[in-house]
């Protein structure tokens, strides 16, 4: 027993030094950003996943990598205020075609785990979303 | 009762001139900075190295304990000897074999005013002069010029039998760096890294190395002037003399600034000065550099990044 609680620590020891050992410091968006969005509460929120870098002019995105990921369109940062604004040709929680405007305040910085929050609206729907860098 | 009193006023006088006297006592058996660890050439919004990470931060501006801008050896007197040189006529850059010494940190902030960032970097660099949290102070290697600005300085070991130069990191993470002298080119596909891959090459008494290769994991120099992987780093090195080095460096990284920018420092010698174990976990007093301070203590990720 004490054996295998050994090896699990070493083992989550070992990826938090690896996961570690990937920590950028250049531009702030250039990263893979977990967090939802959706209307409300827990249950009405859906799973958001985007890679994001910056190829020295532009902030390329890929939202939800994966068999039904799509491009963002645009996305800019407002460093004077580090906001940010994306846009996006995306599907809604049913699945159907939908234009995503989204407009979020980049926070922590100098965290390595820095977040974006605010507000991720298609059509007339007003939602919100949050993402955590990892 | 006069006697008493002369006694009683002797002894006011000998105390007021002790008060007096002991901070310039003190002053003299610390250590000063050595002079060539500040930026020589003059550059606007230039700044001298400030305090390092891997000891009490504001040491470095404070200037009191041993090496608190690199190098605890003897400081150089009078002037300088002749650059030393190797019997093909190059410049040494390390100690010469009856001599030991190495080099103090040169160079706190690489931009300035002028330097051409771009709008996002500016940014951030604003936003880490308010809030540090250098990857540095978690012992974690440091390219670029940062690595001229770890504490006690730094250590140059030429091995012209396999063509390379080594320059250690004495304090920091107590790592180093390798410079290629082969001629050979930088190698495809390179896997980035904290120190990046290094070719050297001599132009006169001129050392020019090339670096590529960099991660973005560490902050370039000592002020966090932002950089990306598309960093391109190319130094010069010239020993002037024997205690003094001159550091010119061009940063071109279109990732971050809008044009090539370059700036130069020189390094001090710090005599009798010798590689020694540094254990950049054990002890270390910045905290504050690492997580906060107490009242605002970064507890966003159980991982320190």
């Amino acid at each position: 027993m004490r054996l295998k609680a050994a090896f699990i620590f070493c083992l989550l020891a070992g990826l938090a030094i690896s996961v570690s050992g990937l920590a950028q410091e250049g531009h702030p968006l250039t990263g893979t950003w977990y967090g939802d969005w959706g209307v409300g509460t827990a249950g009405n929120r859906n799973h958001l996943t985007m890679e994001l870098n910056w190829d020295g002019k532009d902030v390329k995105g890929l939202v939800n990598p994966g068999p039904d990921s799509y491009p963002l369109k645009v996305c800019t940062l407002d460093s004077s205020k580090w906001t940010v604004h994306m846009e996006a040709d995306g599907k809604d929680e049913k699945g159907q075609p939908a234009h995503f405007v989204a407009d979020g305040k980049l926070e922590n910085i100098g965290s390595y785990n820095r977040t974006i929050t605010g507000t991720w609206n298609f059509g007339t729907t007003k939602a919100t979303f949050k993402l955590r860098r990892d | 009762m006069r006697p008493r009193l002369i006694v009683v006023s002797a002894a006011f006088v000998l105390a007021l001139i002790t008060v007096l006297a002991a901070p310039r006592l003190l002053r003299a058996q610390t250590p000063q900075a050595p002079q060539g660890q500040v930026q020589a050439g003059a550059q606007p919004g230039a700044q001298p190295a400030q305090g390092q990470p891997g000891e009490q931060p504001g040491q470095g501006q404070r200037g009191f304990g041993r090496g608190a801008r690199g190098g605890r050896g003897n400081q150089p007197q009078g002037p300088s000897k002749p650059t030393p040189r190797w019997p093909d006529g190059h410049p040494r850059l390390g100690a010469p074999s009856e001599d030991k010494g190495t080099w103090g940190s040169c160079c706190g902030s690489l931009s300035n005013a002028q330097t051409p960032f771009q709008d996002w970097a500016k940014a951030l660099l604003d936003y880490r002069r308010n809030n540090e949290f250098e990857p540095h102070t978690r012992c974690k290697p440091s390219g670029g010029a940062r690595q001229f600005v770890t504490p006690y300085g730094t250590e140059f070991v030429e091995l012209l039998d396999q063509q390379k130069i080594e320059i250690f990191d004495i304090g920091g993470p107590h790592t180093f760096r390798t410079i290629y002298i082969d001629g050979k080119p930088h190698p495809a596909n390179l896997v980035p890294s904290y120190y990046g891959d290094s070719r050297g090459h001599w132009e006169g008494d001129t050392l020019v190395v090339d670096t590529i290769g960099f991660n973005e994991g560490f902050w370039m120099d000592r002020a966090g002037s932002p950089h990306t992987e598309k960093l391109h780093f190319t130094e010069k090195f010239t020993r002037t003399d024997y205690n003094t080095m001159k550091y010119e460096v061009t940063v071109d990284d279109p990732g971050a600034y809008t044009q090539p920018w370059s700036n130069t420092f020189n390094m001090r010698w710090s005599a009798g000065q010798e590689l020694f174990e540094y254990v950049c976990q054990d002890n270390n007093f910045a905290p504050v550099l690492l997580i906060g301070n107490e009242e605002k203590v970064d507890r966003s990720s159980v991982i320190i990044p």
